[in-house]
Order: C-alpha cells, then sequence, then structure tokens
C-alpha cells in the first residue's frame, strides 16, 4: 500500500512540474518610474533559479512551476528585491504561483544604489591626502535602529573620496586626518624644530560641526549622489602620555564620540604605546586589553600641551554559562551557539556550546552585551540569570573585572503561525505583519516579521510558545522589536496563541 | 629620503666650527620647475651646524627649523647664527630631487640671503571607464605598466561609481594603460552556486587606443607635471559561467584564475571556489578560446577552454607543482676560485615566461658558478643573459643551443641543467650623436647580428659622459647600431627591432675599442 501512495505522489509531482505558470512584469527605476533595460532578473526557488535579461521595457517574463518564488534583480552589480524589504533583512514579497494566481504585470520597482562622494581639503583650501571619511549608517537590525559604522574611506592626493553601492537610508559622515608632511615631521625628530607642529586635524562631522551634536543626518534616497565635503582645520592638538602600572607594555585603542552617541575609532597602537601624540580637542574613550588587564578610560581634550593618563587596569572580564534545556528529552539536531551581541558596535562574537551545554569566553572585551541562541532553529531563551555581572533588560554589563556566569533555560518548545492578510476581500500583498509578544517584553528575539505573498499569504516558524499580537504596518523602517514602536498595536492588534510542539 | 639626512648630518659636522656673533635672516621662494609657478603650503626644512662661540671644547650642534611656504611660495627664517645650512623643500606630490636643496654657509653665502628653490612636479594619468552607452563602469580594474621591454606594472586602480581612476606621483615615462576586466577575483565559499558578482556581461580588455594586444598598442607619454587623460570606451556584450573541478587543490589557500590569450599578461578572473571541494564557478567570461589558467601557491594547472553562447563546464584541472632547474656557469680566462671576488666577470641568467611577461623564476642562490630555478611550472621560456666583464660563448639546456634558440620547453618531468660559459673581456663601442639624431628623448639601441642570448643593448643620450655613449663587455661579433626617438619607434617597447632601417654596422673585436659617429634616426 505504502508503495503506491508514493508511486501516485510521484505522478502528482511530476504533473505539478509539467504546468508552468507565468510570472512577468516590468523593471522600473523605483524614483524615475522609468524601465530598467539590461538588468539581470533571477527567479529564486530553494535549490533552483532562473535568469533573464529585461528588454528594452524593462519588461521581463518566466514560465516555471507552481510554488513560491523570490523575485530579484540586478542592475550595475546593484541588487534588489521585489516589494518592500522586511526592515534589517534581505527578504521581499514572495511571488507564489498557481492556478488561482495571477502573477503576471508585476511592477518590480528597483531601488538603486546610492552614493557619495566629496573632496577634503584643509583651511587653506589645499587637498587634503590620506584624510579619513567615516560613514555611519542608520540601520534595521533585530527588528531595532542601530548606528553602525559601515566603513571608512581614505581621500586621494585631489583630496577625494567616494562611497558607493549603499541601500537608501539615513547617514552621517565624519572626517578626520593628518597633515600630509607628518612622515615627514618625524624625519626632523626632536630636534630643535621651532617651526611646523604635527597639528592633526580635528574630527568634523558632516556638514561642518566640530561637535558630534552637531552631527546632521543625510537621508539618501535611491539613486541618489551626494557631495559632501569637508574643510578640516588644524588643531593644536595635546599629547597624551600614558602611564601604564610597573612596565607593562600595552596596545591601545582610541575612538572619539561620533554621532548619535557610535564611537569612532581614531588611533590604534598594537606595540611599545607610551603615548597617544598630537590630539586635537574633543572627547575620546580609550581602551586597554591585554592578559594582564583591562581598562576603558574616557579622556576630555580642550586645549594642548601634555596630559598624563594613569591607566589603572582591572583584570580582563570573563562571561561563562551553561545552556540547560527544559525538556530533557530534546536536544537541537545541530550544534548550538551562543551570540554575544555587542550593544554600541553591533559587533558579534560567536560561542560554541560544548555537549555539557557549558560555554565561554575567558578574554571577554569590555562593554555591553545581549546574548542570542543559533545555530539549531526553533531553540530560544526561555529564561537567563546572570550572575557577576549587572543586568538591565537583557543586556549584560561586562566592565573591567566582572565575571558573569550566565545560566540560559532555552526551550525548542515553538509554532508556526500562517494565514492571509486581505484588504477588502482581496489579498493584501507586500504589507508588513508583525508577531510581537504580548506582554512587551525587551528580549528582540521574541518579535518576528515578515511580508506577505503576492497572493497575500504570510508564515511565520519557529515561534516560541505564548501570547502574541499580529497587526500590520505600512511603514517599512518600522522598529517592530522595539517595544515603545509596538505598544500602540497592541491594543488594536489580533491577539493570537501559539501553542508550542517540541521540534 | 633618510640617508640623505644622515649624510647631510654629517657632512655639516665636518664644517662645523666655533665662532662668535650675530645672527642672520634668510628667505627664499619655491617654485613649480614646469610652470614657473610659486608652490604654496610645501614643507621647508632648514638643517644646519652654526658655529657656537666660546666653547672649549667646541660643542656639536645641529640646527633643524621648519616651515610651510607661504600663499606665494614664500619662506623665511631668522634668528640664524652664522654656519653651513642646507635648506630642501618637499610636498606629496612633487619630486624634490635635486633642486629642492639649497647649500650655504652664513654669512658669506647665499647672496642677498635669499635662496631658490624648485620642485618638479610629478605627473597624473586619469580618466574615466565608460561603456557603450556612456554609463559609467564602477570596479574596473586599470591596470600601468612601463612601456619597456620586461614591463613593470606602476598602478593597480579601481574605477569608483563615477567610473574614475586615478594614479598620482608618477615619474616621466611612457606608460601603458589598460583595462583589465573587473574587479575582484576569486571568492571562497562553501558551494559555489551563490554568484558574489552579480553580473551577466562583460568587456574584453583594451589598451587605451582600443588595441587588445599590447604589440599593437600605442603607449601614452608622462612628463614631469603633465596630467594625462585616459578615457576608456567599452563595449560590454553577454558573458557565461565556466565551472570546473581543481585536482590537488588544498584547502585554506587562495586560489587565482586567468583567461589567457594571445601573448597577454592576464589579471585574475572573477570566480568562486568551493573553500572545501575545489569546485569553481568563473563568471563573467566572454565567449572565445582562452587558456584556463588556475594557480594555488606553488601548483598550477592549465586547460583549453572555447565558450560559446552559454555557460560551459570544463573537465578538472589538475594543479601540479612546478620542477627544479639546476645550471652552471664557468668563465674561460679567469680562475674559479676566484669567481666570488668582486671585479670577477659574470653572467647573470633568467628565464622568462616567453608567452605572457609574467612570473619570471628568479635565480638563486647566488653562487659563483652554479644556480638554480625552483617552482618552474611546465611552458615555453625565453632564457636572457645579462654580462659584465666578460659575454657569453656558449649556453646550453640539456641538448638545445640556447645561443642559436633561446626558447626552452619545460615538461613536468626531471630537467636538464642549464649550462653557461663565459669568456672574460670583450669589446667597447664609443658613439657619438650629432645631427638629426642628437634630439631630445633619442635612444641608441646596439643589436647583435649573430645569435646570442643578449637583448639589444639599449641606451638613452642622457647617459652621455663627455659627449660618448659607451657601450662595453660586448662579445665580438657584428652589430647594428641604432638611433631612434623613443615614442614614435614601435621597435623599442616591444623590445625587438622588427622592422628599423639605416642602422650602421659595427664590427667589434675582443679586448678593442671601435668608435662612431651616428647622425640619422632610423625609421
Amino acid at each position: 500500500m505504502r508503495t503506491i501512495v508514493a508511486a501516485l505522489l510521484t505522478t502528482l509531482t511530476l504533473a505539478a512540474e509539467a504546468q508552468t505558470f507565468r510570472v512577468s512584469g516590468t523593471l522600473v527605476d523605483s524614483e524615475t518610474r522609468q524601465p530598467l533595460a539590461r538588468a539581470q532578473i533571477k527567479l529564486i526557488e530553494e535549490s533552483r533559479e532562473w535568469n533573464v535579461i529585461t528588454a528594452v521595457d524593462g519588461g521581463f517574463s518566466f514560465d516555471v512551476p507552481q510554488g513560491k518564488y523570490q523575485l530579484e534583480a540586478s542592475h550595475h552589480e546593484w541588487g534588489d528585491v521585489y516589494g518592500e524589504p522586511v526592515p534589517g533583512n534581505r527578504s521581499g514579497v514572495a511571488v507564489v504561483t498557481g492556478p488561482d494566481h495571477n502573477t503576471t504585470q508585476l511592477l518590480f520597482r528597483f531601488r538603486r544604489a546610492a552614493a557619495f562622494h566629496g573632496k577634503i581639503v584643509d583651511e587653506r583650501g589645499e587637498p587634503l591626502p590620506s584624510a579619513t571619511i567615516e560613514l555611519f549608517q542608520q540601520t534595521i537590525t533585530r527588528g531595532r535602529k542601530h548606528l553602525e559604522s559601515l566603513s571608512h574611506a581614505e581621500s586621494n592626493d585631489f583630496g577625494e573620496y567616494s562611497y558607493s553601492r549603499l541601500s537608501a537610508g539615513t547617514y552621517y559622515l565624519a572626517a578626520t586626518g593628518m597633515p600630509w608632511y607628518q612622515r615627514d615631521l618625524v624625519r626632523v625628530g626632536t630636534t630643535e624644530d621651532s617651526g611646523v607642529r604635527n597639528v592633526p586635524y580635528g574630527m568634523i562631522y558632516f556638514p561642518g560641526s566640530s561637535n558630534p551634536g552637531g552631527a546632521t543626518a543625510v537621508v539618501l534616497r535611491p539613486g541618489a549622489e551626494f557631495e559632501a565635503d569637508f574643510v578640516l582645520r588644524s588643531a593644536s592638538g595635546a599629547n597624551l602620555h600614558l602611564r601604564f602600572p610597573e612596565s607593562m607594555d600595552g596596545g591601545y585603542k582610541m575612538y572619539a564620540h561620533g554621532p548619535m552617541n557610535a564611537e569612532t575609532l581614531v588611533r590604534t597602537c598594537i606595540y611599545n604605546c607610551s603615548g597617544v601624540p598630537a590630539v586635537a580637542p574633543g572627547n575620546y574613550v580609550l581602551y586597554f586589553s591585554n592578559p594582564m588587564g583591562a581598562a576603558r578610560i574616557p579622556v576630555s581634550i580642550n586645549g594642548d600641551g601634555d596630559v598624563p593618563i594613569e591607566v589603572a587596569l582591572k583584570p580582563v572580564p570573563s562571561l561563562a554559562g551553561k545552556v540547560v534545556f527544559s525538556s530533557q528529552t530534546q536536544r537541537p539536531p545541530s550544534p548550538l551557539f551562543v551570540n554575544i551581541e555587542d550593544q554600541h558596535s553591533g559587533k558579534m562574537t560567536t560561542l560554541m556550546i560544548h555537549a555539557d551545554g557549558t560555554f565561554s569566553w575567558p578574554g571577554a572585551a569590555i562593554g555591553q552585551v545581549r546574548l542570542h541562541l543559533s545555530g539549531s532553529d526553533g531553540f530560544f531563551t526561555e529564561r537567563m540569570s546572570v550572575e557577576g555581572a549587572i543586568v538591565t533588560n537583557g543586556i549584560i554589563d561586562l566592565s573591567g573585572g566582572s565575571n558573569a556566569k550566565v545560566e540560559i533555560l532555552a526551550s525548542g518548545e515553538t509554532g508556526t503561525l500562517n494565514g492571509f492578510i486581505k484588504n477588502e476581500e482581496l489579498p493584501a500583498p507586500g504589507a508588513l505583519v508583525v508577531l510581537a509578544p504580548s506582554n512587551g517584553t525587551s528580549d528582540p528575539d521574541r518579535y518576528f516579521a515578515t511580508h506577505a505573498s503576492t497572493d497575500g499569504s504570510y508564515t511565520f516558524t519557529n515561534v516560541p510558545a505564548g501570547e502574541y499580537v499580529l497587526f500590520t504596518v505600512a511603514n517599512s523602517d518600522f522598529e517592530y522589536a522595539s517595544p515603545q514602536a509596538v505598544r500602540p498595536y497592541l491594543a488594536t492588534g489580533k491577539h493570537v496563541r501559539i501553542n508550542g510542539r517540541l521540534q | 629620503m633618510r640617508w640623505l639626512t644622515l649624510y647631510l648630518f654629517f657632512y655639516l659636522c665636518a664644517f662645523a666650527q666655533p665662532l662668535g656673533g650675530d645672527t642672520y635672516s634668510i628667505q627664499g621662494t619655491i617654485r613649480n620647475t614646469v610652470t614657473g609657478e610659486t608652490i604654496r603650503s610645501a614643507l621647508v626644512i632648514l638643517t644646519g651646524a652654526p658655529k657656537v662661540p666660546s666653547n672649549d671644547p667646541p660643542v656639536m650642534r645641529i640646527l633643524t627649523k621648519s616651515m610651510l611656504s607661504g600663499p606665494n611660495g614664500e619662506f623665511h627664517f631668522n634668528n640664524l647664527p652664522a654656519g653651513r645650512y642646507l635648506c630642501d623643500a618637499q610636498k606629496f606630490d612633487f619630486d624634490s630631487q635635486p633642486a629642492s636643496i639649497a647649500d650655504f654657509e652664513l654669512p658669506q653665502s647665499p647672496p642677498e640671503r635669499a635662496i631658490n628653490l624648485a620642485l618638479i612636479p610629478y605627473g597624473v594619468i586619469r580618466g574615466t571607464v565608460v561603456n557603450q552607452f556612456g554609463e559609467p563602469l564602477e570596479y574596473v580594474l586599470v591596470v600601468v605598466e612601463t612601456a619597456a621591454a620586461s614591463p613593470r606594472q606602476i598602478g593597480r586602480l579601481r574605477t569608483d561609481h563615477l567610473g574614475r581612476f586615478s594614479l598620482t606621483r608618477v615619474p616621466p615615462d611612457q606608460y601603458f594603460v589598460k583595462v583589465a576586466g573587473r574587479d575582484g577575483g576569486t571568492e571562497t565559499a562553501m558551494g559555489i552556486e551563490k554568484d558574489p558578482y552579480r553580473t551577466w556581461d562583460s568587456f574584453a580588455p583594451a589598451y587605451l587606443d582600443g588595441s587588445h594586444e599590447r604589440t599593437s598598442a600605442q603607449p601614452i607619454e608622462v612628463n614631469e607635471g603633465s596630467v594625462v587623460q585616459a578615457n576608456f570606451q567599452v563595449e560590454l556584450q553577454p558573458a557565461f559561467r565556466v565551472r570546473g573541478k581543481l585536482e590537488g587543490f588544498r584547502q585554506g589557500e587562495p586560489v587565482v584564475f586567468q583567461l589567457l590569450q594571445g601573448n597577454e599578461r592576464a589579471e585574475p578572473q572573477r570566480a568562486v571556489v568551493d573553500g572545501v571541494t575545489g569546485d569553481f564557478q568563473l563568471v563573467e567570461v566572454l565567449a572565445g578560446t582562452h587558456t584556463l589558467r588556475a594557480t594555488q601557491g606553488r601548483t598550477r594547472g592549465e586547460t583549453p577552454l572555447t565558450v560559446g553562447e552559454a555557460n560551459t563546464t570544463v573537465s578538472s584541472i589538475a594543479l601540479t607543482p612546478g620542477v627544479t632547474i639546476n645550471g652552471t656557469k664557468s668563465v674561460i680566462g679567469f680562475p674559479t676560485e676566484s669567481l666570488k671576488e668582486e671585479g670577477a666577470p659574470r653572467c647573470e641568467i633568467a628565464l622568462h615566461e616567453s608567452r605572457r611577461r609574467e612570473a619570471d623564476p628568479g635565480s638563486g642562490p647566488p653562487m659563483p658558478d652554479e644556480f638554480i630555478f625552483q617552482d618552474v611550472f611546465p611552458g615555453e621560456y625565453r632564457a636572457e643573459l645579462w654580462c659584465t666583464r666578460g659575454y657569453p660563448i656558449s649556453a646550453t639546456f640539456g641538448g638545445v643551443d640556447l645561443m642559436a634558440n633561446p626558447i626552452i620547453t619545460v615538461t613536468s618531468g626531471p630537467q636538464p641543467p642549464i649550462a653557461v660559459t663565459t669568456q672574460r673581456g670583450g669589446g667597447t663601442l664609443k658613439a657619438r650623436v650629432t645631427g638629426e639624431a642628437d634630439s631630445e628623448g633619442a635612444m641608441l639601441m646596439l643589436v647583435p647580428s649573430f645569435p646570442t642570448l643578449q637583448e639589444p643593448f639599449l641606451k638613452s643620450l642622457s647617459e652621455r659622459v663627455a659627449g660618448i655613449v659607451l657601450f662595453e663587455d660586448l662579445a665580438p661579433g657584428e652589430y647594428r647600431l641604432y638611433a631612434m626617438t623613443m615614442p614614435e619607434n614601435p621597435a623599442y617597447w616591444n623590445g625587438y627591432p622588427q622592422s628599423l632601417s639605416g642602422g650602421l654596422a659595427i664590427q667589434i673585436e675582443d679586448g678593442k675599442t671601435n668608435e662612431v659617429t651616428v647622425e640619422r634616426i632610423s625609421q
């Protein structure tokens, strides 16, 4: 009997394969609405993909079996997905094909890459080579807004720099540098030089402020080309003299205060670091870390001269713990990891969870961190308890000397939620569907968002068991994991209960 | 520059003497040697050894002062005691030597206490790359190499999103500028399905004048301070993917893929390789016939590749290590035990990959009577010799006479040795240049008319000493001597006098000096 069923299924599958459905539409520039020719369109199903190149009118067409697909386009080496992307995620609106679905006449609005370019000059109007321009991007990761340092660009001999291939969004820029003759002054050395001093350029935040509070956001539309020029002014710098305990010889990293409380790396020293020469006025943080200890020292510079800094090291913080499973019979099918996310920089450190459930990070970095489980879908932190460090809203404060002992109660009790979003009885493709816990927890791992597919359907998988509120929003920048942003919807949304099932 | 400072230090010390008295001021101006314009914001450094009064014993004192030149290139230093000084200027986009240094002794010099310094501006090559629709292309790899027979790459640039590239601080010379393809090289991934590059089209590498081969391309000339525009328009065409597998792949070591065509040097092709299995996929491959080369560390493999208008698969490429070639050198007319000494006749041999001008195996360790080439990949190589205080009289590779045919074929098995015999001595040629041949930028090329492993000898007229261009250590025999003006004559950058006429026939004899006068430019 079993054989017959299997054979029947095979036949059915083949029949379904034989019948194809059309996915077609037009690729247009999201801003100008002009058709985009010579772009590559991909239709992707889990392990298969189809490619076409758009015609002069931006048209594309596929004939594919019944299924659920991601539709992507690339133009000038830049890619975009069909529909609004889920915040902080690259997946767009899925295309569902089948007998009852019309997937022709799709309007694919392509969001072109945005870019910055500009010129850095000094107060005399001379181009500044080798200036550093740092770009910060406001992103939504794990459903919350973050300001992250995207990268550093360096100006060329004409003082020019550029950043390309940027998503539309909100950015901040900061520039700094050293005079080109710095190298040659080193050669002059410590003789009785009465002339040119090694004066640094202070940090300038776009559009021209020397203090981070004056940093102004630049909002880039898709395809925007923004020109951001800087005038750097030399400031008489202070020399920081580091006094280490005993004969320690440690490296440091020095950050300046950036826009929106972000930190921007301005100096690094690895070896033989007795001081920080020529530091422009401003607020900084010095980080020290080596096997003997760690320290985080805020430094405020107001003028020039020599500034002694006592480096008092505390033992390097550590983080260790154990994962206990809520159900004794249940173990994840693949290895499990603990991801440690620094709340300031967004930097992730991944620790392996050993067979006995333990994990450890002996030489941890100073910072404020949040832990996430990863590696095996469907496992989540049900409860976490921490000793040896201060915890606020699930964020562990790792300062020098702290030894955090963590116990994580992990559970695999999750469920799936399927549904359709309809607007006046018609499917509402592209709506952002949010599933938020009704208890308003600050744990971002409990918040979920997805898009309704072209047929209005949506699916949430691996949802921890519990009470939730389901709602849709139109805003693609929605901070769906922020309790404050979600709160207004808790009353109006639809209450659902996810009954967990052991995976 | 550092050595110069040190040298100056000792030089100045030698002149430092105690003496009494007044102080002086000097002032000066810095100019651009090409435009004559003044240079602002240049760094001027004054180093001196003032004569310190009434010290017994005299105390050595080095004084350094510096300033940035003002808006009109002006600078000044005050309160200088008598003594010897050096003043030098620099700026990042200028070459410092040699007019940028002034040497004077206060109070006798400089006249009127004024010094004039000059800086030589470097050249610049900048340009844009657009496609046939005029749209800028980003991430295009632009390479700049010297026009010499053995080219040296001086720049690898990548276009920005406006299609722009620029190379600054370029010394005067002749260069080839080439759009070599899209930059990126090989990505290592888990599996090769995911394409790290989002492209479906590509363009054929090309030189500035549209040529696809160096032998037919014209170089550009960069002079002091010149800004050379190099704008490219490339033709994007549909491109395809090529899949295959590397045999002998080692995990964790980077792989470079190149698509070789003709004698052109090829830059790394965009590709993705599975970091575990060695499966690979090349992207952006144009239809045509290529040789696909994969290199991983000290192993390499090649396979012919023909791509039609579709994605394709090649049979696996076996990565195999190179071979070792040993060699011996002997000198006639000189004792073997003295070969290590300075002044001994010496010939150095090199193997050039004959077809693509790249990856020349270096010889070493430097024993006076033997040499070894390691990691020589199978293929064709051209042997080349440079000799001093002697000339080659025979060179063999197994049974092959390299003097008659300098091309050797290296296979994957054990290789026969290379044996080079040098004769001590050689003839000398003194050439005078007059008339039309005595023109700016002209070169003399002395080409042996007999089979030898030595390249033609090339000398610039700027190497003249007392009006004479000197060629030494010449093997006896017949030569032809040509005068050429550089940029116009392709014989120079192609390395061989393929089509030159009008040279002078010259007979060289061992131990003798021949003198000639060159008047005409060869065509």
